[in-house]
């Protein structure tokens, strides 16, 4: 399966870093969308019918990762939507909140291998 | 200084200048030769990340002017010469990043801090040590590379 991906981070020094690394997981990655906060984020599902695996910072301004995340499952046309949240701060409580949303999780700095674990996580394979 | 602390912060340091940057320790990292201690008058970058939550204080990550661009196109991979902007942004992420990780290492994984935007602090000398509960040295092969951090516990919890 060919995958569409949404990268939302504030920073774009990460988003070019996630997207470098996506790159280099051999993945078949057919196109990448980038987003700077959560709202962002939802207009750009709103208009891209075909993403299907977002990789999302937790903090970030206006909407961020957790809260992007409640209205994702929230929304029916992309409750199903495999997420994998990527942040620097991995306490066990954060990554228990978002195991809940259905999100898996990575931990910033990550290469290639850990990615590809974490996209089949989210993916159920 | 906490010796504990201390060695969180050096393999902080360590690993994420390495996994991010391919950036590896200096064989002779262990036990820093005078040769390699980098002269009072060297200009450097001091990056700070304030954090609060579990605990509260900063981590001050200093590395040398000459490590800003080998280290900012390391971390995006690209080859060609970078922004000066996007050149602080890398090692503000950097800073950012180290930081994310050393403070599970010191207060434990079920800690709960809320990390500050990095910024540049100073591109001056300026000494680190002192005003911090412990600091660290790592040597890599691109250059001397100092965290510092203070923090203050919330509550009355102590390092993990």
């Amino acid at each position: 399966m060919s995958l569409h991906v949404l990268v939302v981070d504030d920073s774009p020094v990460m988003r070019k870093m996630v997207i470098r690394v996506l790159g280099m997981s051999g993945l078949p990655i057919e196109s990448v969308h980038e987003a700077c906060q959560g709202r962002e984020a939802l207009d750009v599902l709103a208009r891209e019918g075909n993403i299907n695996l977002g990789l999302f910072d937790v903090n970030m301004p206006v909407l961020n990762g957790e809260e992007l995340v409640v209205q994702i499952r929230a929304e029916p046309r992309i409750a199903a939507l495999p997420v994998i949240m990527v942040s620097t701060e991995g306490s066990a409580e954060r990554i228990e909140r978002l195991k809940r949303l259905g999100a898996a999780f990575i931990r910033k700095p990550f290469g290639p291998e850990a990615l590809l674990d974490a996209i089949i996580s989210a993916t159920g394979g | 200084m906490n010796a504990e602390w201390k060695a969180a912060l050096a393999r902080a340091v360590r690993e994420v200048f390495e996994n991010l940057c391919f950036m590896l320790p200096s064989p002779s990292s262990v036990s820093i030769p005078p040769e390699r201690l980098e002269p009072a008058s060297l200009s450097r970058v001091i990056l700070a990340v304030d954090f609060s939550g579990a605990g509260r204080g900063a981590l001050h990550l200093t590395l040398p002017d000459s490590m800003i661009a080998p280290v900012a196109s390391a971390m995006l991979g690209e080859d060609g010469p970078l922004e000066l902007s996007e050149q602080y942004d890398a090692v503000c992420e950097l800073a950012n990043i180290v930081c994310g990780n050393v403070l599970p290492l010191i207060a434990g994984d079920r800690a709960v801090f809320d990390l500050a935007s990095p910024r540049v602090i100073a591109t001056m000398d300026t000494d680190l040590g002192d005003n911090f509960d412990a600091s660290a040295r790592v040597l890599l092969d691109d250059g001397l590379v100092c965290a510092a951090i203070s923090l203050e516990f919330a509550t009355a919890q102590g390092a993990a």
